[in-house]
């Protein structure tokens, strides 16, 4: 039989078709993520363009932590720590680098915040923002040489220490920007200082602020650039999955050893993926950063790393689709379900355990949404004519009052819909469970479903509660606009 | 030299705390091959459980002798159950489950116990401030043990509360090492870590062997929780404090060699002596180095990498074989 | 001489137990060697030993003309050795075609930014892969099933699978770890001249370790036979029949599961 190089140069590919077909989705990408900034945002409002661009922040992180978490199987706690170096090296640079580079700031007006306010200085690509890119290049950057001195010695231990040691990368990250020296905000003495003396100055303890907002809420180019990124990893990513080095990736999950014995190098492999998590785990703290105009070492701690974790697990590890899924629901709930704040993550806290009992492979598996049975017709018409396929009747029915829970609870009594509620949360549950056992397409996609619409009844119980108890009023900020 | 005694001394009695809770992760590793994330969280409910409970029989107003063991029995039973309930719900649904998968569990119930404690009241019910949850204000328990000294030998003092937690420690390190190298019981857990299903069919009862497991572990962790609260502020269940704790305690774990009992204490004390010599002797001697405190998070993590990438098995473990 | 393995006396001791002592084979090109022993004896060990998953204490392991010993396994399997697995180790989440193709990738040259960036040579290479891969699994005949999760095949066919995973990785030695153990008689005469087959097709030599004595003594030209990591009698297949050692190391065993090298149990002719 012909080798595989044999076969190579018969089936190259005519090249400009190929770069053609390469660079297409990028194109397409770009051309999405300004029309998300041109007309989606301003339609939308202040409040619902902050939610997106912490969906679209959430999916390049939790989309990079994917590729460790989920094709290589490598558990890593420590997403946080790559982070927060990704927010600060960006940071350090549109702060300090825009002081040093930039001016465009009369003498008299020598603020921080002329160098720094609302809007892009220099417009649209202008220096303002191009240093902002290259802040966030420079955070990947910076962020993957560390994974590669992390990963390398500890990713040939075991699942659990593993978790240990990436949960201490991450904590020790988080010292040491704690203990970094105070940050100037005088023009005049950062000028005077080079930046490389500049070096240590990340704000200590107090963190890191006056971050120019190049991705707020508000800002021109905010959804633009954290969408192109959001855009080009999920890219990336599929790039990944489909191809030699992603399915060398999912066999070290499948099982390390026969994948050494089929020539995976397993070490390098998992390193790969490690940096190139903690390259985009950079960028994605970069966008943060200058999201939220300020860097608080506590705040990207173990929690955050928890919070990409849960993302991951819940909406399936492995799956591009349950990535987006997950970062979606769990960016948006809550957001509208803010006044139980205090709930949130109790809420997480038992989805997580739930998932790993009943379905530990999350909401999507491995499998993406166009590997599910029910997204083809032939299915359909299997599912109305074959009474075997009751049990999906019944899944329907749970996804059918979770949704009219959630809807009806602005309208029915709350006892009426306490009811409703428990039906749907049970019945999706268990039948989630059930049919989750099933290998062949059918079972999975609307056990995913079931349970994934239980798991919503379940916190729209727990709100229901609340209200009964009269301890809060409840307002679904549903509209748009406001903030 | 009285000051290097003091620092021995303080040496033994953290040493003491970090083994009670050492004690519990070695156990629950050395019998499913785990590491129970929650365990820390047990910790803190432990010194929250027991300011309940001294508050609601009325302990914190008076002194009493029978305060203290009052308090701590029920605490260790109330957190034994705790523990043993844990098991029952959230790890023993995944006994025959990829260990990652508890893992992942386990990190869920850290949460759930964390965030629990953390509330105000439960919804629906009536303000209970006063006894459950616990609240996101730290509080204190220091009345609970009279910070009596004992006796002197030339400047330093030998607290009450050194002497108990040494004390303590002591004992039950040795009653635990006899109950697993001596009894029955100990040779079930013995067995149930060698390998579980040949125990099993040996008529082990395995999951109960495994439930006594976890009540001793979490009734160690209750203790050790209490007696940190008696010395220390009670922070709320999510602080930093309690993981951190926990965290060393794992390290210690590690350092002796997972599910080794005297590897667990020989561990903690070799932790606890890091700890507090560094803090002692470095701080003073390099000057300008208030930044070695603020280190201490991190130092701990530093040994466990170092353990783990250069020693896996720790000073008293063996290592495993997998088949191929 | 074409030597395409040689393993020059490897011993491997676990703690104080001696589990393997002074192997020796010397496999040529394209041919088809046996290797059997009680349960027990050593023959899986003697495998983790040729492919790098367990380093010998003493000893030597020569792919061609290179010494692989002490490598890792990867390095071996790029070496061109490689192998199936005793109790099958599959990439059971993964698609039957998906197994293989993950194999197939160790031939490709097209590193991480050629993968994410679709150059024309990665193009190519999946093309290829894909190509080659549907034609192992045609030789191995499961093509029917190259879409569904390698999981929830049946036993048959994931030795199957494991033997078009093992081959899409190129290799000049190919062990196979009982490939045919729990066939019943028509599956295994199938898979009897599909192993015989290989060494043709695909220009490659086989050590086969198995406990079904009628296909060892039909295909195989060599049989080493060990016993508690002891080698205790090598040649033909007519000449280790009759070795009384081996017959002695046979003994013991149940009656209805003896299944010592004597009656003729093959039906073709040898080969």
């Amino acid at each position: 039989m012909k080798s595989l190089q044999e076969r190579v140069p018969g089936l190259m590919p005519n090249v400009a078709v190929a770069f053609g077909r390469s660079a297409g989705p990028f194109v397409v990408a770009i051309v999405l993520a300004l029309v998300m900034d041109l007309v989606i945002a301003p339609a939308a409002g202040l409040t619902w363009t902050k939610i997106l661009l912490d969906v679209g922040i959430a999916i390049v992180l939790a989309g990079s932590l994917n590729v460790v978490n989920g094709y290589a199987g490598q558990f890593s706690l420590g997403q946080a720590g790559f982070m927060l170096i990704g927010a600060y090296a960006a940071a350090f640079l549109t702060f300090y680098g825009s002081m040093h580079f930039i001016s465009t700031c009369p003498p008299d007006a020598m603020t921080p915040g002329c160098f720094t306010g609302k809007g892009p200085t220099g417009g649209f690509l202008g220096s303002g923002q191009l240093l902002f890119l290259a802040g966030c290049i420079l955070g990947g950057v910076i962020a993957s040489l560390l994974g590669l001195v992390v990963g390398l010695p500890s990713l040939r231990l075991r699942g659990d220490y593993l978790a240990i040691v990436t949960l201490g990368f991450g904590e020790i990250v988080r010292v040491f920007g704690q203990i970094t020296a105070r940050q100037p905000k005088n023009v005049e003495e950062i000028q005077g200082r080079s930046l490389a003396d500049l070096a240590n100055n990340l704000g200590g303890a107090e963190g890191f602020s006056q971050i120019p907002d190049y991705t707020a809420a508000g800002t021109g180019g905010a959804m633009f650039f954290v969408f192109t990124f959001a855009f080009i990893l999920l890219i990336l990513i599929y790039r990944l999955k489909y191809s030699s080095k992603g399915r060398a990736l999912l066999a070290v999950r499948e099982n390390e050893i026969a994948a050494e014995a089929m020539g995976v190098d397993t070490t390098r492999a998992k390193v790969v993926a490690f940096v190139f998590s903690a390259f985009f785990a950079g960028i994605g703290g970069a966008l943060y950063a200058h999201q939220v105009g300020a860097i608080d070492p506590k705040e990207l701690g173990f929690q955050k790393s928890i919070d990409l974790v849960i993302i991951v697990v819940i909406g399936g590890m492995g799956s591009i689709t349950g990535v987006v899924l997950g970062a979606s629901i769990l960016v948006v709930l809550p957001e509208l379900f803010r006044e139980f704040s205090e709930y949130r993550m109790i809420v997480y806290a038992l989805a997580l355990i739930v998932v790993m009992i009943a379905r530990p492979q999350g909401v999507m598996g491995v499998q993406e949404l166009w590997d599910l049975a029910w997204t083809r017709l032939a299915w359909w018409r299997k599912a109305f004519v074959n009474l075997r396929t009751r049990p999906n009747a019944l899944a329907i029915a749970a996804f059918a009052s979770s949704v009219g829970s959630l809807v009806a609870y602005k309208v029915f009594p709350v006892v009426g819909l306490i009811l409703v509620l428990a039906v749907g949360g049970i019945v999706g549950g268990v039948f989630g469970r059930r049919l989750s056992r099933k290998h062949d397409g059918s079972g999975a996609g609307w056990g995913s479903v079931a349970l994934l619409l239980g798991i919503i009844a379940l916190l729209a119980l727990v709100l229901a509660l609340a209200e009964a108890s009269h301890a809060v009023e409840v307002e679904l900020p549903l509209g748009a606009g406001g903030g | 030299m009285s000051d290097l005694l003091q620092t021995l001394i303080n040496t033994l009695a953290v040493g003491g705390l970090y083994a009670l809770i050492a004690l519990g992760y070695t156990l629950v590793y050395g019998i499913l091959r785990f590491i129970n994330f929650a365990h820390s969280d047990i910790v803190a409910w432990g010194g929250w459980v027991a300011f309940t409970v001294a508050s609601g029989l009325g302990f914190l107003a008076g002194e009493s002798v029978f305060a203290m063991p009052l308090v701590m029995l029920l605490t260790m039973g109330i957190c034994a159950a705790m523990g043993v309930t844990i098991e029952l719900l959230a790890y023993r649904p995944l006994r025959k489950a990829p260990r990652l998968n508890v893992l992942i569990t386990a990190i869920g119930v850290s949460l759930l116990l964390q965030n629990f404690g953390l509330l105000d009241h439960i919804p629906g019910l009536s303000k209970t401030q006063d006894v459950f949850p616990f609240g996101n204000r730290p509080s204190t328990m220091k009345s609970l043990l009279p910070n009596s000294v004992l006796g002197e030998i030339g400047d330093v003092q030998i607290r009450l509360y050194d002497v108990l937690m040494i004390v303590l420690a002591v004992v039950l390190v040795v009653a635990l090492e006899r109950l697993v190298y001596k009894t029955k019981l100990g040779r079930a857990m013995r067995a149930v870590s060698f390998d579980e299903r040949t125990a099993a069919l040996m008529g082990i009862n395995v999951n109960m062997v495994v439930s006594v497991t976890f009540a001793i572990g979490s009734a160690l962790a209750a203790a050790g929780g209490l007696l940190f609260a008696l010395r220390n502020d009670l922070r709320m269940t999510a602080d930093s404090t309690w993981v951190l704790l926990g965290l060393k305690a794992f390290v210690a774990a590690v350092v002796g060699g997972i599910g080794n009992v005297r590897g667990a204490a020989a561990g903690a004390l070799l932790i606890a002596f890091v700890e507090v010599f560094v803090h002692r002797y470095v701080t003073a001697l390099v000057p300008g180095s208030t930044w070695v405190g603020q280190l201490q998070d991190v130092y701990v993590f530093v040994i466990l990498i170092v353990v783990l990438l250069w020693r896996p098995s720790g000073l008293f473990g063996k290592s495993t074989v997998e088949k191929v | 001489m074409a030597r395409a393995l040689f393993a020059d006396k490897l011993c491997l001791s676990f703690g104080g137990l001696k589990a393997v002592s002074d192997f020796t084979i010397e496999l040529p090109s394209r041919g088809l060697y046996g290797l059997i022993g009680p349960n027990g004896a050593g023959k899986t060990t003697v495998f983790n030993l040729l492919t790098g998953v367990y380093k010998p204490d003493q000893g030597g392991v020569h792919l061609g003309s290179e010494r692989v010993d002490g490598k890792k396994p990867s390095y071996i399997a790029k070496a061109g050795m490689a192998r199936t697995f005793q109790n099958i180790r599959l990439f059971g989440e993964l698609s039957v075609i998906d197994n293989v193709r993950t194999a197939a990738g160790l031939r490709t040259r097209s590193g991480l930014f050629r993968t994410l960036l679709r150059t024309p040579l990665h193009v190519a290479e999946e093309r290829a892969i894909t190509e080659r891969c549907l034609e192992l699994l045609d030789v191995l005949e499961i093509t029917d099933r190259k879409d569904e999760q390698s999981k929830s095949l049946p036993y048959g066919d994931q030795r199957r699978l494991e033997i078009a995973r093992a081959l899409a990785t190129e290799p000049k030695v190919l062990l196979l770890d009982e490939p045919v153990a729990g066939m019943n008689t028509q599956e295994k005469h199938q898979m009897r001249g599909l192993i015989e087959s290989l060494r043709e097709k695909f220009d490659v030599s086989i050590l086969l370790i198995e406990h079904d004595m009628g296909l060892v003594m039909d295909i195989c030209e060599h049989i080493t036979v060990i016993d508690h990591g002891v080698t205790i009698a090598k040649g033909a297949p007519k000449d280790v029949q009759a070795n009384p050692a081996v017959i002695e190391a046979y003994l013991g065993v149940p009656e209805d599961e003896a299944e010592l090298p004597t009656a003729d149990v093959s039906e073709g002719a040898a080969p």
